[in-house]
């Protein structure tokens, strides 16, 4: 097969599997690939390639253990993190970043590592989502094993609420208030991934996955609108949100990798290529009622804490908390995700090209997933620099950059990106970052 | 082309094998543990801590505590069988539901809720919104309703068991542009009945009297009262309003003569209430009102004195919030005499400075001879 007609099919793949989804948030697994925005599908090691491409395990000699991994990214769709600055600090900006909100509000979508923000929950007494796990790792030759947490999250603020929210409750204004789709959703899980890899022939690996994923917690919730007391001019907001504590699944993975020789190299892998996942049909409600004194005055600890918590049960829910469980379950598992890929690595450099594609079926992913990357790393002794460029067909981008430090086995990578874009005349501004420690030897 | 029967075969086993892959390897949505099957009844039995009974995703009950003396197994299933009667107004359609045992009374009002998608109301429906009750004896109790427009709930007190249904109220009362007419007065024409005498007790050719009640379905869309509200009120809650559950008793007897012929004293009572629904952004609130003016200085009607200025009649005494003068026009139609009396229910609005503007809710309200 020539070099101009692997390129021609590489490219076929990559048009494919680039969709037209919403964005939201995301980050890669792996500083390295963070760093390379997106990037790092044909050359992962370690760890890394559990959860890129198992194949890659194949051509692994040495041992990695990855102690700890942080990662989060936020996305906004409808405002800018500025603007959320603004909007939060409820002054006379946070009012001109209102009126540029569109008449839908904004959304907020994170992913974040979930072991450290459940931890970080905990020190600030707020609840906690399930028990995850810590986001660790090892790798010994062709075979590795990733645990890693996660907690997804995606909240929708109607204009008319973060109007309430900066310029307080107004009387005389109330007819405009609405809280409309004013929302959230939430996903809380662990997965921990086996792989393995093999060789066929020299140039030829072959990878497998098997994926465990305890789910620690799916719920969602939203508010109602207000019920307005003319007679005492006050209003009064219900909120309810369903929980389902725990469930279970799992997935299997494949990939395969194609040395061309020169240091070219081609990959493609198939993320959850079949998988199961099964939610506790156990439902806990939670429910309130708030007042316009409660929007002026607000203490975030105090607000959660009036949800109580009651079991839910047939024909025995309200409509509010039927409605706020109203496709709880709905795609409520991850979508196979098919990645391909080539690269060339030659003495320090590395450079890849990555398109990424996710069926339609399976909402547990981050859209940005969808995406073609560029990404570059160069090695200078104990230091790697990053640098990767990401455009997804929906209009979004993103530049990524990432720092990797070599203190003899001890690995330190940092990585950091900006996520940009405007698609049907809606901003999108977001941003990741993502900080691994590992220790590695054998010559990894 | 002719296709071989091997080949046939083969592409049959294709499509079967994706169909198989479809069915077998693509997970398929868990269902929300709540809904119901077509056809299917929700059963509960809810004691003196009260509870819920709901038929999701379209129907809830909230029983509050106290409301039942003892443990009550409630049903509640979609009402299929037999129509809703179409006096309770517009009927709308999949929100009639038979909650059972019908006729049971509550001690404390449950709150039902029935979903009312947006979709199915017209422009200007989401104010008339109300949940019909059908008693045992066939009558028929419209609760106002608070809507949610964005999730479609509407809910509203419900004191009996029975069946139910969302309907669009077609009595309601439409809030008129600008501000009322002023009143012309007038000279009163009835021969002078006595002096003194209670209006229940006495039969003259000047009593002057009305009454409409929601259960005497449609006697409003006569034009029996009509609605205006100051430019300050509409400011502040907007242009889709309505008033429903409109109760009106006016009986006013006139005694006396003076030069100009016009009554020197009167005795009756003047009972106006309703509620006065308005939508606010994806919300439909409301706001009661009662206005009920007694003459004398008592609770009952006694006969207190009367002077006529123009368009105002000035009451010696009479009880209620509100000056002594209503002003009042007479108008001579064919079969007698007809008296409108300007009532105010005055509303007050606080600002965002801590100060208060009132808005006035105006009536006028036709008293036939």
């Amino acid at each position: 097969m020539s070099v101009r007609r692997v390129s021609i099919a590489l490219a076929l793949c990559l048009a494919m599997t680039v969709g037209a989804e919403n964005a939201r948030a995301q980050f890669a697994p792996g500083a390295r690939s963070a760093g390379m925005a997106g990037a790092g599908l044909v050359f992962a090691t370690g760890a890394d390639a559990v959860e890129w491409n198992p194949a890659n395990l194949a051509w692994s000699n040495g041992w990695e253990v990855s102690l700890f991994e942080f990662g989060a990214s936020s996305l906004l769709n409808g405002t800018t993190i500025s603007d959320l600055i603004d909007i939060a600090g409820g002054d006379a900006e946070g009012s001109s970043a209102v009126d540029r909100l569109p008449a839908d509000g904004f959304t907020l979508s994170t992913t974040a590592e979930g072991f450290a923000v459940s931890r970080a929950a905990s020190a600030a007494d707020l609840p906690e989502i399930g028990a995850p796990i810590p986001t660790v790792g090892i790798a010994i030759g062709p075979v590795a094993l990733r645990v890693r947490s996660r907690l997804m999250s995606e909240v929708s603020i109607s204009k008319e609420i973060a109007d309430l929210v900066v310029n307080e409750y107004n009387p005389e204004r109330i007819q405009e208030y609405a809280v409309r789709n004013t929302s959230y959703r939430a996903a809380s899980f662990s997965e921990i991934t086996l792989g393995y890899g093999f060789t066929i022939g020299e140039r030829f690996a072959l990878g497998v996955g098997a994926r465990w994923i305890q789910g620690h917690s799916l719920s969602q919730g939203r508010f109602f609108e207000p019920v307005v007391d003319l007679d005492e001019a006050t209003l009064a907001v219900t909120a309810a949100a369903v929980e389902s504590p725990s469930g279970s699944g799992y997935g299997f993975d494949a990939g395969l990798a194609l040395d061309l020789g020169g240091g070219v190299r081609m990959s493609m892998s198939g993320t959850n290529l079949f998988q199961r996942m099964t939610w506790d049909e156990e439902l806990v409600a939670h429910q309130a009622v708030f007042s316009d004194g409660d929007f002026d005055d607000a203490d975030i600890t105090d607000l959660i804490d009036r949800f109580e918590d009651m079991p839910v049960e047939a024909q025995a829910a309200s409509l509010a908390v039927f409605e706020a469980g109203r496709g709880l379950f709905e795609q409520s598992y991850f979508p196979m995700t098919i990645r391909t890929g080539i690269g060339w690595s030659a003495g320090g450099t590395t450079v890849e090209l990555v398109g990424v594609g996710v069926s339609s079926r399976g909402r547990h992913h981050n859209a940005w997933d969808e995406r073609v990357s560029a990404g570059v790393e160069q090695r200078l002794g104990f230091v790697a620099l990053r640098a990767g460029y990401s455009l997804a067909n929906n209009g979004l981008k993103s530049a990524a950059a990432g720092l990797g430090l070599g203190f003899g086995p001890v690995k330190l990578e940092v990585s950091a990106g900006r996520i940009s874009g405007e698609f049907a005349g809606i901003d999108y501004d977001g941003a990741h970052v993502t900080i691994a420690l590992s220790v590695r030897g054998g010559g990894l | 082309m002719h296709m071989g029967p091997s080949r046939c075969t083969i592409r049959f086993s294709l499509a079967g094998l994706l169909l198989f892959a479809q069915g077998c390897l693509l997970q398929q949505d868990q269902r929300l543990p709540l809904e119901l099957d077509e056809g299917e009844t929700a059963a509960r039995t809810i004691g003196t801590a009260g509870g819920i009974l709901s038929f999701p995703p379209d129907f809830s009950l909230n029983v509050p505590a106290g409301a039942l003396s003892s443990s009550a197994s409630l049903t509640v299933a979609p009402r299929i069988g037999a129509p809703f009667p179409s006096e309770a107004g517009v009927v709308l359609p999949g929100t009639a539901f038979d909650i059972n045992p019908a006729g049971l009374t509550l001690a404390s009002p449950a709150r039902v809720e029935i979903r009312v998608p947006e979709v199915l109301l017209e422009l200007g429906d989401a104010v008339r919104l109300g949940i019909a009750l059908l008693k045992p004896d066939g009558s028929i109790v419209t609760s106002t309703g608070a809507y949610d427009a964005t999730s479609g709930f509407l809910s509203a007190p419900l004191e009996q068991l029975g069946p139910v249904a969302a309907v669009v109220e077609i009595d309601a009362i439409e809030i008129e542009a600008g501000l009322p007419p002023t009143l012309g007065g007038g000279t009163f024409s009835g021969a002078p009945s006595p002096v003194s005498g209670a209006a229940s007790s006495t039969e003259s050719n000047s009593r002057y009297g009305s009454s409409c009640s929601p259960d005497a379905r449609r006697c409003f869309s006569s034009g029996l009262v009509r609605v205006w509200i100051s430019q300050s009120l509409r400011d502040r809650i907007g242009d889709d309003l309505v008033i429903v559950a409109m109760t009106v008793f006016t009986d006013l007897d006139f005694s006396g003569s003076d030069a100009a012929g016009q009554p020197t004293s009167a005795v009756g009572e003047i009972t106006v209430a309703g509620t006065l629904k308005a939508r606010l952004g994806q919300t439909v609130t409301s706001y009661d009102f009662d206005e009920h003016r007694v003459t004398g200085s008592g609770g009952a009607a006694t006969v207190t004195g009367l002077s006529i200025a123009g368009n105002q009649m000035v009451f010696g005494d009479i009880t209620g919030e509100g000056s002594n003068t209503i002003e009042f026009g007479l108008t001579r139609i064919a079969t007698g005499e007809l008296l409108t009396l300007r009532i105010e229910e005055e509303i007050e609005l606080d600002n965002d400075d801590g100060s208060t503007t009132t808005g006035t809710v105006i009536l006028h309200v036709r008293l036939r001879r």
